[in-house]
C-alpha cells in the first residue's frame, strides 16, 4: 500500500508512473522519492550525474577505442595520436581525440554474448539476470535530488528499444524516454483554451479537491495532485523541449539529430536531470563496416566531443560521470560483404568525468584483436566502476523490502585502478 | 549429550507477579513480571532473553524492556547484557538483577556445563547463520548457478550439500581448521577479503565467533540421526499495543529430542504491513503512528512463527455506540473497530451510495437522470432495490466478465482473435446468467473438446505448461502462491516441491492439436511426475491432502476440479469471498489477495470465514454475496472520515478513496460529456468496459493502467497517479473536444438551462452524482457570473470537476 507522509507536501512526495507508455514515450515523468534511508542519504549534496552515450547496434573497436592498423584484421584506418601520450585511437575520432585527456579507455571488455539484447542489458544491470534496473534507474534512485521538477532518467532515442530499466525498485525511477528533442506529450496549454480560462479552471479544480480533502486524505490522493502541481511545473519549463539552441550552439555541434541530441542532453543534465542517456542507433554493421564507420563515428566525433568541452567549462565534468558503450564490438573477421559480425569477446569502453582517473588505459587486447589479453572485465565490473567513482557503495544492498540485493553483482567488483 | 542449549527449565509455569505501589511517572503501570522468572543456560552457548512486561491499571500488559536495566548480581557466573540477553560464564548459581519503573527484580540463574567444549553441528549451529545472513539467498550463493564459484542450497534445502559446499569444494579452501580466522569462509564473510556480498558477519558479533569455534573444533558435520527443529514459539504470541511504542519478542525452538534453544537472534523476521510495524533482526518490534492489525513472522530453519500485535487509537471509547446492524458484517466489522477504539463514520448518504454502487456493481457513472430518479425514490428497501436493478443491466456482464478477462488471461495474441472472443464470451454469459461459481471453476477446470464449442478450454493454451497451470490455478482460484515450490520448499509457507508436484501432474495429461476444424483438447495416458531431487513419483493430489498410492484413473483434472468446490475446502470459497470483498471494500480482509498463508493472517478472521460460509451456503452465488456486502452498513458508511478513523485504511471504518480502472474511468467521462469514444475494430457505441481484448490499442486506456493480462496477479492494473495522465487530463484534445463538442452534455445544458442555478445543479449532477451543496452552488456561480462566455465558463467548471478527484476516484 501506498504510504502517506503527512508531515510535508512538498514536490518530493510527487511521483509517477508507467506513464507515457502509449504515445512513443516508454516510462514515467518522475520526480525523485523522498531522501533515502541513511546509507544513501549523503550522496545527494553535490548532486552527481551520468550521461550515457549508447552507440547502438554494437560499434567496432578497431574503427574507435583500440584500433589495430596494418594488422590481419585491422581494417584500412589509421590510429592517431590522441591529446594523451601514447594513447592512440581510431583516425575516425578526430575531435574525440584532442579531448582523451578528459577519458580513459577499457578496452578489454568480454561479456561473452553475442547477442544485442543480451549485452545491452549485461552493459545496462551489471549482471546476466533479469530482473535488475538498469544504469539510470539506480542513478535516479540513490542520486536523483529533491525538487527538481525534471524526471531523474531521461532517455533521448530515436527508435523503440524495449527495456525494463527501474525493475524493482518502481517507475519512478524508469527512463523517460523522448524522441528525439521532443516533448512529452500534451506538454503544451491547447490553443483553444486561453490562459486566462486555463488559470481559472485550475484554481477551481484545486478548489474542489480542498473539499475532498476533508474526506480523507490518502496517500493517493496526495499522489493524484502532486502529479497536478509536476504537469504544471513541466508544462513551465516546455521550452527547454522546445527552444531551437542558438546558432552557436548549432554551429559547434552540428545540425544533424545526434548534434542536437548531444546539445539536449547538455541542457537536460544542466537543468539537474541525473541521468541522461543519449543513442546513437545505427551501429550494427554487417556489411559495409568501413564506410558504415566512416559516417557514424563521423556523425558522433565532433558533437560527442564538443558536449565533453561543455560540459568541462561548465564545471558539470567533475560532477558527472561520462561513458561510451554498446552492448558488444565486432568481429575481427571481415566478411564477404566487407562488414564485421557481433563480436562480445573484446570490446572497449570510454568513460570519464566523475570519480575516473583520466587519460587510463585499463587492459588489452592480443595482438590481432582476437581476444582479451589482460585485465578481463565483464559488464559487472564496469556497473560497479561507474557506481563506485560517484560514491555509492554498490556492495550495500537495494532498497528494497523483502528479499535484498546487493547494487552491484557480488561476484564482480570495481575496476579499482580507474577510481580517482 | 549436550550442545549449545539455553534449556528454558521450570519456566512459564510459575510466573511471579510484583505488585507495587503507582510510580509518578508511570502512572498506570502497576504491576512488573520478569519472563521466564528463573532460567537455566546448559552448555557453553547458551542464551536466554528475559522480557519484563508491566501491567496497567486498565489490565493491559506493556514492555518494559526499553526502560529495564539488566545487571549480574554474579558477573562470574552469568552475564547479562542492555537488551536483557542472559549467557552463562561459569557454572554455579547466579542471579540477573531487574530495575525497571523504581523497582527490583531478581531472577536466579542456574548455570551448568558452561565450560564443557561445545559440540557443533552442521545443520543446528552454522545453517541457521547461512540463512541468518543471507548467504543462501536467492540473490546470492543461493542462486542455481551459485555465485563466485560458490553455491549454497537455497533456504538450506539440502545440508549434505551446503556442508561439502564449504568445508570440500574447491580443494577445502573456504575452511583452515588450524588457523579458523584465516578459513576463507571467515575471512569473506567478515569482509576481510573483498567479498561481493559486503560484510555480512563481523568479527564483534557473536555468529563470528560461533562459526570461527565451528572451524576450530574441526569444522564437524556433526551427527546425521541428530535432533531438528520441530517448531518454533513466539513469546508474546499477541499483544495489545500503543501506537510510537516497541516490543522485544522472543524466539525458541523446540527440537525433536526435547531441546529447547532461544534462537531470538537467529530467527529471521517479517512485517506483514511494515507501514503500521516494523521489526529488526533482533525481533524488537516498533509501531508507527497507525492503528489497525499487525502480524510479524519469525522465521528459522524453515519453521515459522507469528506474533499478532492490535495498535488500537488512541484511548479507550468508553461509551462505544450501540450502531444498527445491517447484516452479519456489520457486528464483526463493528466488533473489531471497538477494540481499536475506532468509530466508523457515518452513513453514506443516497447519491453517495448510488454513485458507489452503480461503480462497484456495473462499472458505470450512474446518469442525473438515474441519481435523480433515486433521490426520487421514497421506498424505504430502495438501496436494496437499485442492487436488484443494477444485476439486470448488460453492464453488469460486462464489467464482471471484464474483471474476470483481466483474471483468465484473455489475450487475443496469444489465443488467437476468434478463440479469445470465444472465451470471453462464455466467461460474459456465465455473469449474464449468474452461473454459480463452483461450476464457473469446474467448467474451466474439467474442459475438454473443441475449442470453439468449448471456449473455456482456452484457459488451458494462456499457459499449457502444467506446473505454470498448477501455479495459476492455485493463484487465480485458491488464493495461493506456489510456484516458488517448483524449485525449492516454499520459503515463507508449508508448501515443498511435492506439494508443487502434486499438482503439476494434474495436468499433465492435457493435450492439444489443431484439426482443420479448429484446436481440440483432450486427456490421455498416465504420465508419471518425478520430484526433480529425490527421483520418486509424485501422484496428482491436491494442495495439503495426502498422496495417494497411486494416480487415479482417468482425467485427473476431475479430482481436483471436485476438490477445489468441495465446501470444506479451505482456501476456494475464501478466495472468492476475499477477492469479492477487497473489489467492493477497496482491500481485501488479506492483502495482498492471492496470497493467502498462516503467516499472512485476515485482519478479521472471523469475517472472512463468515463471509465464505455464506457464500458457500448460498451455493456460490456471487449475486448474493454483492447484496450481502452491499447491503451491510460498513459498505454504505461515507467516506468522509471522523478524528478516530482518520488513519485507518485497514478495518473498513470508513469507505476507502480509489482512482478508477482505466476502462470504467474512460466511460465515466464519456458519459458525463456525452461524447462517446471509438474503438479500433468494434462497432460504435462500444464502451471501454466492452472491450474484450485488451490489446486494442488506445492511449488513455494504456496511460490509466489497464492491464496486458501476461499473469495471473492483479498488480498487473497499475493505479498509481503520474504526470502524464495529469497531462492528458489538461491539454489533450480528446477530453477538450468532448466538452466543447457540440452534441455533447455541456452543449445541451447550456441550451436548455437558462438560468444558471439550474445549469449548476445539472452540471454537479452529470459530473459528481449529486446536487451542489449550498456554499459549492455559490461559488460556481460566482464563477459563471465572472466569466463572459457562459459556455466556456461552464466547460472550464466541468473541466475542474472531470480532473478532481471527487470525479477520478471511487469513493
Amino acid at each position: 500500500m501506498v504510504r502517506r507522509n503527512r508531515g510535508c507536501n512538498g514536490l518530493d512526495h510527487v511521483i509517477s508512473r508507467r506513464g507515457f507508455t502509449a504515445g512513443g514515450m516508454s516510462a514515467a515523468l518522475a520526480l525523485p522519492a523522498l531522501a533515502a534511508s541513511a546509507p544513501h542519504a549523503d550522496l545527494r549534496r553535490g548532486h552527481k550525474r551520468i550521461l550515457q552515450i549508447y552507440l547502438q547496434g554494437g560499434v567496432s573497436q578497431f574503427e574507435s577505442w583500440d584500433p589495430k592498423p596494418g594488422t590481419l584484421y585491422g581494417g584500412p584506418f589509421r590510429a592517431i595520436e590522441t591529446s594523451v601520450p601514447g594513447m592512440r585511437i581510431c583516425e575516425l575520432l578526430p575531435h574525440t581525440a584532442q579531448r582523451m585527456h578528459h577519458l580513459s579507455l577499457v578496452r578489454s571488455v568480454n561479456l561473452k554474448t553475442n547477442d544485442h539484447g543480451v549485452g545491452r542489458k549485461i552493459m545496462e544491470r551489471g549482471r546476466r539476470q533479469e530482473g535488475y534496473p538498469y544504469v539510470g534507474a539506480v542513478a535516479a534512485k540513490y542520486f536523483a535530488p529533491t525538487g527538481n521538477p525534471l524526471p531523474g532518467y531521461i532517455h533521448i532515442s530515436t527508435r523503440g528499444l524495449i527495456d525494463d530499466t527501474d525493475a524493482f525498485l518502481g517507475p519512478r525511477y524508469a527512463q523517460l524516454r523522448l524522441e528525439g528533442v521532443q516533448p512529452p506529450e500534451n506538454i503544451r496549454r491547447l490553443p483553444t483554451v486561453t490562459s486566462g480560462s486555463f488559470r481559472r479552471r485550475n484554481l477551481f479544480r484545486l478548489r474542489l479537491n480542498q473539499r475532498a480533502a476533508r474526506r480523507g486524505q490518502t496517500a493517493r490522493t496526495d499522489l493524484y495532485n502532486g502529479s497536478f502541481e509536476q504537469a504544471q511545473q513541466l508544462m513551465s519549463r516546455r521550452s527547454l523541449f522546445e527552444k531551437e539552441p542558438p546558432a552557436s550552439d548549432l554551429e559547434r555541434y552540428g545540425t544533424h539529430f545526434f548534434a542536437r541530441n548531444c546539445i539536449f542532453a547538455r541542457n537536460l543534465l544542466e537543468q539537474g536531470v541525473t541521468c541522461v542517456k543519449v543513442t546513437h542507433h545505427g551501429y550494427d554493421t554487417h556489411a559495409e563496416n568501413f564506410n558504415f564507420h566512416l559516417e557514424q563515428l563521423g556523425e558522433f566525433d565532433q558533437p560527442f566531443a564538443t558536449l565533453l568541452d561543455d560540459l568541462h567549462a561548465r564545471g558539470l565534468l567533475e560532477s558527472t560521470l561520462v561513458v561510451v558503450m554498446s552492448e558488444f564490438g565486432r568481429t575481427p573477421k571481415i566478411n564477404r560483404m566487407y562488414g564485421r559480425d557481433h563480436w562480445g569477446a573484446s570490446l572497449s569502453v570510454a568513460l570519464g568525468g566523475c570519480g575516473i582517473k583520466p587519460g587510463m588505459i585499463v587492459g588489452k587486447t592480443n595482438h590481432q584483436g582476437t581476444e582479451v589479453a589482460d585485465r578481463e572485465v565483464d559488464g559487472g565490473h564496469l556497473f560497479h566502476t561507474y557506481f563506485q567513482a560517484l560514491g555509492l557503495d554498490t556492495t550495500r544492498p537495494h532498497e528494497k523490502p523483502g528479499n535484498p540485493v546487493p547494487i552491484g553483482d557480488p561476484a564482480m567488483a570495481p575496476i579499482d585502478e580507474l577510481l580517482a | 549429550m549436550n550442545r549449545l542449549q539455553a534449556v528454558a527449565a521450570s519456566v512459564l509455569a510459575t510466573c511471579v507477579w510484583l505488585v507495587f505501589p503507582l510510580m509518578a511517572e508511570e502512572a498506570d503501570v502497576v504491576e512488573v513480571q520478569v519472563d521466564p522468572p528463573t532460567i537455566t543456560l546448559q552448555g557453553p552457548a547458551a542464551r536466554h532473553t528475559l522480557l519484563v512486561t508491566g501491567k496497567t491499571t486498565s489490565g493491559r500488559l506493556q514492555d518494559l524492556g526499553d526502560t529495564a536495566t539488566f545487571h549480574s548480581d554474579t558477573p562470574d557466573v552469568v552475564s547479562v547484557d542492555q537488551r536483557g540477553v542472559a549467557r552463562p560464564l561459569s557454572d554455579g548459581q547466579g542471579t540477573i538483577v531487574v530495575e525497571v519503573s523504581g523497582r527490583t527484580l531478581t531472577v536466579p540463574v542456574t548455570v551448568a556445563n558452561s565450560a564443557s567444549p561445545r559440540e557443533f553441528s552442521f545443520v543446528n549451529d552454522v545453517m541457521p547463520l547461512l540463512d541468518k545472513f543471507g548467504c543462501n539467498g536467492a540473490g546470492c550463493h543461493g542462486k542455481a548457478e551459485g555465485q563466485a564459484g560458490f553455491k549454497l542450497s537455497v533456504f538450506n534445502s539440502d545440508p549434505v550439500a551446503d556442508y561439502h559446499a564449504i568445508v570440500h569444494q574447491s580443494r577445502g579452501r573456504r575452511v583452515f581448521r588450524a588457523a579458523p580466522e584465516q578459513s576463507l569462509l571467515l575471512l569473506k564473510a567478515s569482509g576481510t577479503k573483498p567479498h561481493g556480498g559486503g560484510v555480512r558477519v563481523p568479527p564483534s558479533m557473536p555468529e563470528y565467533d560461533t562459526l570461527r569455534d565451528w572451524l576450530a573444533a574441526g569444522a564437524p558435520y556433526g551427527d546425521d540421526a541428530e535432533a531438528r527443529v520441530d517448531r518454533i514459539t513466539v513469546t508474546p504470541g499477541k499483544r495489545v499495543l500503543t501506537t510510537h511504542s516497541r516490543q522485544q519478542l522472543r524466539v525458541m525452538a523446540y527440537y525433536t529430542d526435547g531441546r529447547i534453544r532461544d534462537v531470538t537472534r537467529l530467527a529471521q523476521y517479517e512485517s506483514n504491513n511494515p507501514g503500521l510495524a516494523s521489526i529488526n533482526d533482533f525481533g524488537l518490534v516498533t509501531t508507527l503512528d497507525r492503528p489497525g492489525q499487525v502480524a510479524l513472522r519469525a522465521g528459522f530453519m524453515n519453521r515459522f512463527a507469528m506474533f499478532q500485535g492490535l495498535i488500537p487509537h488512541g484511548e479507550r471509547i468508553d461509551q462505544y455506540p450501540d450502531l444498527p446492524e445491517h447484516n452479519f458484517i456489520d457486528g464483526l466489522v463493528y466488533k473489531k473497530l471497538r477494540a481499536l477504539n475506532i468509530l466508523p463514520s457515518e452513513l453514506a448518504d443516497d447519491a453517495e451510495y448510488a454513485r458507489r454502487v452503480y461503480l462497484d456493481v456495473i462499472g458505470t457513472l450512474p446518469s442525473a437522470t438515474e441519481v435523480q430518479g433515486f433521490l426520487n425514490d421514497p421506498s424505504s428497501d430502495r438501496r436494496a432495490q437499485l442492487v436488484e436493478r443494477l444485476f439486470q443491466r448488460p453492464e453488469y456482464a460486462d464489467y464482471w466478465a471484464l474483471k474476470w478477462s483481466d483474471l483468465l488471461g484473455v489475450q487475443r495474441k496469444a489465443l488467437g482473435h476468434k478463440a479469445a472472443y470465444a472465451y470471453y464470451r462464455w466467461i460474459r454469459e456465465n455473469f449474464a446468467a449468474n452461473q454459480p461459481y463452483d461450476d464457473f471453476v469446474r467448467e474451466i477446470i474439467t474442459a475438454q473438446g473443441a475449442l470453439l464449442d468449448v471456449p473455456q478450454a482456452n484457459f488451458y493454451k494462456v499457459d499449457s505448461d502444467p506446473g505454470k497451470l498448477a501455479s495459476r490455478v492455485a493463484q487465480t482460484f485458491l488464493g495461493l502462491r506456489i510456484e516458488c515450490a517448483q524449485c525449492h520448499h516454499h520459503p515463507t509457507d508449508i508448501w515443498t516441491q511435492t506439494d508443487y508436484f502434486g499438482m503439476q501432474s494434474f495436468f499433465t495429461q492435457v493435450k492439444k492439436r489443431g484439426t482443420p476444424r479448429g484446436e481440440v483438447l483432450w486427456t490421455e495416458g498416465n504420465p508419471q511426475t518425478k520430484h526433480p531431487r529425490s527421483g520418486q513419483v509424485v501422484h496428482p493430489h491436491p494442495l495439503g491432502t495426502e498422496m495417494p498410492e497411486e494416480a487415479a484413473e482417468g482425467d485427473r483434472r476431475r479430482i481436483l476440479a471436485s476438490w477445489l468446490s468441495d465446501p470444506t475446502n479451505p482456501w476456494f470459497a475464501k478466495n472468492l469471498a476475499n477477492r469479492m470483498w477487497a473489489h467492493f471494500m477497496g482491500r481485501g480482509l488479506i492483502e495482498p489477495v492471492d496470497d493467502l498463508r498462516a503467516t499472512n493472517p485476515a485482519t478479521n478472521p472471523e469475517l472472512l470465514t463468515a463471509l465464505s460460509q455464506s457464500f458457500i451456503d448460498s451455493d456460490y452465488d456471487l449475486r448474493q454475496l454483492i447484496r450481502t456486502i452491499t447491503q451491510s452498513r460498513v459498505y454504505q458508511l461515507s467516506s468522509t472520515a471522523n478524528a478516530s478513523n482518520r488513519l485507518d485504511e485497514q478495518n473498513y471504518s470508513h469507505a476507502l478513496l480509489r482512482p478508477l480502472e482505466a476502462e470504467v474511468l474512460l466511460d465515466a467521462v464519456s458519459q458525463a460529456t456525452g461524447i462517446a469514444e471509438k474503438f479500433e475494430g468494434v462497432p460504435s457505441g462500444y464502451r471501454a468496459i466492452q472491450l474484450w481484448d485488451s490489446s486494442v490499442s488506445h492511449y488513455f486506456l494504456k496511460l490509466f493502467g489497464r492491464p496486458l493480462r501476461t499473469s495471473a496477479c492483479v498488480c498487473e492494473r497499475l493505479d498509481e497517479p503520474n504526470v502524464a495522465q495529469a497531462l492528458h487530463l489538461m491539454n489533450s484534445p480528446d477530453i477538450h473536444q468532448k466538452l466543447r463538442h457540440e452534441g455533447g452534455t455541456l452543449a445541451r445544458l447550456v441550451k436548455t438551462h437558462d438560468d444558471d442555478e439550474s445549469l449548476v445543479h445539472a452540471i454537479y449532477l452529470t459530473f459528481f452524482s449529486r446536487p451542489p451543496f449550498v456554499a459549492e452552488k455559490t461559488r460556481a456561480l460566482e464563477y459563471l457570473q465572472q466569466a463572459s462566455d457562459r459556455r466556456t465558463a461552464s466547460e472550464d467548471l466541468a473541466w475542474s470537476m472531470l480532473c478532481s478527484i471527487e470525479f477520478i476516484f471511487r469513493h
